[in-house]
């Protein structure tokens, strides 16, 4: 288990109410969490502060979706290093996968999944 | 006739003493007889048979003589008396006389003469003996000549053709002439026909002659065409050389007759009863002969007779010649006779074949002449009015006229003038005159067709009439049982509400039921070719003709959906078209029976529902995709509250949790509540209860609901509501729009204050609900009032939902309007304008 990394989670969905379950779970888990509406919220973000940690993105989000955003996110070198989780509802997710995507968690997921993919890319919790 | 050759002019001088001898010839020879003094007896004797003069001698010198002179005596032809003058020296010459007499037998013919002999008393003695002599000679002569004439009777009565004259010329040679030649008439000279000459070979050469040349034949001036052309005979007595250049009419023919030698001739017509056939001549050579009257005369009967025969000869050889034709003749007519039975035989056959035709025939045939008789009548015409035989209508003639009634095919009687046969007798020509015809003895009623015609006699007057009558009523039946069945079918057609048309084997529609006419608009015309085809809609026009020809070809059963115009309305229309074959015994297809059927419906309705499965399928996965949200919201409070309560999290915490998880609970249960809305009122099963509401007291409500919320966002809600705004609404579905629209503005307002308000204008209440929030793109503000598609999620659409669309579909259901001024960055404004009272909409749109 590499070191706890101090960067944030930055959580990206269009819902509300998921963003502010994840934001929970993770805050109570000892994680940082950033929040973005979209993927134009969330490359402001990346535009505008130090890469995170994770990038936890949303499949369908309006204005800009999660396929929209990988293509301009992968336009710039320095968010290579950043992964990019995939969460989303759709059935369909399994062949996204393979668009460069870190992983995927299925929408409703476990906290433990959750717990798990997170700490995998930064560290444990407390 | 004198012969030169013969001696018949000669003396024989027979004395024992020379110098009388010598004397006495002298003195006969000075009185012009021809003497000839013999060497002895035995000479005198050897020529006593060769017709001497006569016989000059002495008693002396016929010593030792007698017997042989008597014998010679006695073998005298009866005409020959030869005369024998003898010298006697006797003293009684009565005596002597005796003496000879009886020595020399009773034939001897004696003059005697005493010695010496006076030169008178011998010549005058000589004279009477040549007298009698010559006469002897001449009746000799005539005998021979009656002879030759008996002969050539007899010739000409056995013989026929020119051969006769040949023959004829025969007879005469040596006996009457040298030579005989027969000349006949050949057109305008003469031509030998026959020669005969002492010396066969001169004949011959002279034959040859003639055949070598042809100078005989143009005889102009000679003496046998001049006999011939005048009929008068011609007597040469003597011919000189000059008369011989005379009587021959070319060099030629003079020489043929220095040939033949003449010295005398007769040249005698063949005398017939017409002109004459030709030319006779007979000729003597010898130096001395001669012809005379006699010889002319017997020559004019033999010429007569020699015409005679010939004339006979042709006309034995006409008669044959007619025998032999009349016998050809006889043959050629009698098989000209068997022909014609052959013929007869045949023309015999041929009638009895017409006549078997005829009566065999099942089409009646009647012939009659212009007083109306019946000349000709076969059994079929009788058979086909009831009757056994012609011969018991010929019988029944009269009755079956009274009985018999002709109507035309509209049923109206034709009176006998209008029947088939008077027309006919009028001279006019039927050609398949249907007729229905009625006996009313028997009651038999049948469909007969009549055709006739005048027949024209070789002057082209008009003397029959010829009708033929035809059996056609299984035919008529059979036509109008087809009639009776066609209208039965097309009642049927009539009658169902599909388009019903049949077509030919060939593929060409001949009927369509009314209701393609209904269809089409256009009137029905009997020869107009109906057809779909030009009503296709393009797109289905190549198919649905390739479609149709191969069944056609094929006899596949033909089916096919495609669209026509209905130019009634001038929309496309999808048709089902069918059609099956229907085929004869034989398999062969007959006819093609075929429905148009309209299933515009039904296509509108699949596509609905097709529509709606669709739908309900992207529903089902949509919902499926979007309640996963809220319910992982849901969840994950669940879980973190779980995994709080474990960590022991202070109870504000668990309080605040709580209070998330139920949020999240209640947007799942509202979201599900949308959805069925949503799946509701696709389905069409929006349905407005109306009742008295009070609209400004329903909003200040929903207001008063959401005062909290939107306090906690920071978004007053100012309020302008219009009092006492009455409607009939469905309270409800109204407070879910209201509900809606205030909700979003909440949501999207940024935090900046609401302004709601309500107003009545032009009969309609206008809510509107103005915040001054994020706002929404141009692009999306049509959108937002979108339900999903294609797995497009509703927070798709600007992240309204599905709120807007079930919004719009109760606001126009109730028989109004929803619509949004937006400008991003500055806020969005909704306004909803309801009538007051009920206006029906047909269904809320699908948008």
């Amino acid at each position: 288990m590499p070191a706890r990394d101090e960067r944030p989670v930055l959580v990206v969905d269009d819902d509300a109410d998921i963003r502010e379950a994840i934001q929970d779970a993770l805050e109570q888990e000892g994680y940082a969490v950033e929040l973005a509406r979209d993927g134009g919220e969330a490359l402001a973000f990346l535009q505008g502060h130090p890469a995170p940690a994770l990038i936890l993105l949303d499949w369908n989000m309006a204005p800009m979706n999660a396929e929209q955003f990988m293509a301009e996110f992968s336009k710039e070198p320095r968010f290579a290093q950043v992964p990019v989780v995939l969460v989303t509802a759709d059935v369909r997710a399994n062949e996204k996968a393979q668009q460069g995507f870190a992983g995927v968690l299925k929408k409703p997921m476990k906290l433990e999944a959750l717990f798990e993919v997170v700490a995998r890319h930064c560290g444990s919790g407390r | 006739m004198v012969k030169g050759t013969d001696n018949a002019g000669r003396v024989l001088v027979l004395l024992s003493d020379g110098a009388e001898a010598e004397l006495t010839s002298r003195v006969l020879a000075a009185a012009g007889f021809n003497c000839w003094v013999a060497p002895g007896g035995g000479a005198l004797c050897e020529q006593l048979g060769h017709d001497p003069m006569a016989v000059v001698t002495s008693e002396e010198a016929l010593a030792g003589l007698m017997t042989t002179i008597q014998g010679a005596l006695a073998k005298q032809p009866p005409w020959s008396d030869l005369p024998l003058v003898i010298f006697t020296s006797a003293d009684d010459q009565t005596d002597a006389r005796l003496r000879l007499q009886q020595a020399l037998g009773p034939s001897a013919n004696l003059l005697m003469l005493d010695r010496p002999v006076k030169d008178g008393a011998l010549r005058g003695v000589m004279q009477v003996a040549r007298r009698a002599r010559l006469r002897q000679f001449e009746a000799r002569h005539q005998t021979t000549r009656l002879e030759v004439l008996a002969d050539a009777s007899r010739l000409i009565s056995s013989l026929d053709g020119e051969e006769v004259l040949q023959s004829l010329v025969q007879l005469v040679v040596p006996r009457l002439a040298d030579w005989c030649a027969v000349d006949l008439l050949d057109g305008g000279s003469t031509r030998l026909a026959a020669l005969a000459h002492v010396s066969a070979e001169t004949a011959e050469g002279v034959r040859e002659r003639l055949r070598q040349g042809t100078a005989l034949d143009r005889r102009e001036a000679g003496a046998v065409l001049r006999v011939t052309r005048t009929g008068s005979p011609e007597l040469l007595q003597e011919v000189t050389d000059a008369r011989l250049e005379q009587a021959a009419s070319s060099d030629l023919h003079a020489r043929i007759l220095r040939q033949l030698g003449m010295r005398s001739a007769v040249i005698v017509p063949l005398a017939s009863a017409g002109p004459p056939l030709g030319a006779l001549t007979l000729a003597l050579k010898e130096p001395g002969s001669s012809y005379d009257e006699s010889d002319l005369h017997f020559a004019l009967e033999l010429g007569r007779r020699a015409a005679a025969a010939l004339e006979k000869a042709r006309l034995l050889q006409t008669e044959r010649a007619v025998r032999v034709e009349a016998r050809i003749a006889s043959e050629q007519a009698r098989r000209a006779e068997e022909r014609i039975s052959g013929l007869a035989g045949e023309a015999e056959r041929s009638r009895a074949q017409l006549e078997a035709t005829f009566q065999a025939m099942t089409d009646g045939v009647v012939v009659v002449d212009m007083a109306g008789n019946v000349v000709l009548m076969n059994e079929a015409e009788a058979q086909i009015r009831g009757y056994e035989s012609a011969a018991a209508l010929r019988m029944d003639l009269a009755r079956f006229g009274r009985v018999f009634e002709l109507k035309d095919l509209e049923g109206k009687n034709l009176a006998a003038d209008r029947w088939p046969i008077s027309r006919v007798l009028r001279g006019e020509t039927l050609v398949d005159c249907e007729l229905s015809a009625l006996r009313r003895d028997t009651g038999q009623l049948w469909y007969l067709s009549f055709s006739g015609r005048p027949i024209s006699d070789e002057r082209g007057r008009q003397s029959l009439a010829l009708v033929i009558t035809r059996d056609i009523t299984s035919r008529k039946l059979a036509e109008d049982a087809l009639r009776e069945s066609e209208r039965r079918f097309r009642f049927l057609a009539d009658n169902v509400p599909q388009i019903v048309w049949t077509a030919n084997r060939e593929g060409v529609v001949d009927y369509c039921n009314e209701r393609w006419y209904d269809f089409t608009g256009q009137k029905r015309a009997n020869d107009a070719e109906e057809s779909w085809v030009p009503l296709l809609h393009p797109d289905d026009l190549q198919q649905s003709v390739e479609t149709w020809e191969r069944s056609v070809r094929t006899g596949e059963p033909y089916q096919i959906e495609h669209r026509l115009l209905d130019r009634r309305t001038g929309e496309q229309r999808w048709f089902l078209a069918r059609a099956l074959p229907l085929r004869d015994q034989n398999h062969q297809i007959q006819k093609w029976f075929g429905t148009l059927t309209d299933i515009q419906d039904q296509k509108e309705v699949e596509g609905e529902l097709a529509q709606a499965l669709h739908t309900r399928e992207d529903f089902l996965a949509i919902a499926g995709h979007e309640l996963k949200t809220p319910l992982t919201a849901l969840l994950m409070h669940v879980q973190g509250l779980q995994a709080g309560r474990r960590a022991k999290i202070s109870a504000a915490k668990l309080d605040e949790r709580l209070e998330k998880a139920s949020r999240a609970g209640d947007r799942l249960a509202s979201l599900i509540d949308q959805m069925l809305d949503v799946s509701r009122i696709s389905a069409g099963r929006l349905q407005l209860e109306r009742e008295d509401v009070a609209l400004d007291t329903l909003i200040r409500e929903v207001c008063d609901r959401f005062s909290e919320q939107a306090a906690r966002a920071g978004s007053a809600i100012v309020l302008e509501i219009q009092p006492r705004v009455q409607g009939s609404w469905d309270r409800l579905r109204l407070e879910q729009v209201v509900t809606n629209l205030v909700s979003n503005a909440v949501k999207y307002g940024k935090g900046n204050p609401i302004a709601v308000s309500l107003e009545v204008a032009a009969g309609r209440a206008v809510i509107q609900v103005r915040d001054h929030g994020i706002g929404i793109l141009p692009g999306q503000q049509q959108k937002i009032f979108e339900r999903f598609e294609r797995a497009v999620g509703p927070r798709e659409f600007g992240g309204f939902g599905l709120g807007l669309w079930i919004t719009r579909q109760i606001v126009e259901a109730s028989g109004g309007e929803v619509t949004v001024e937006s400008e991003p960055g500055v806020g969005s404004l909704f306004t909803v304008r309801l009538p007051l009272e009920p206006v029906e909409n047909r269904h809320a749109s699908q948008g």
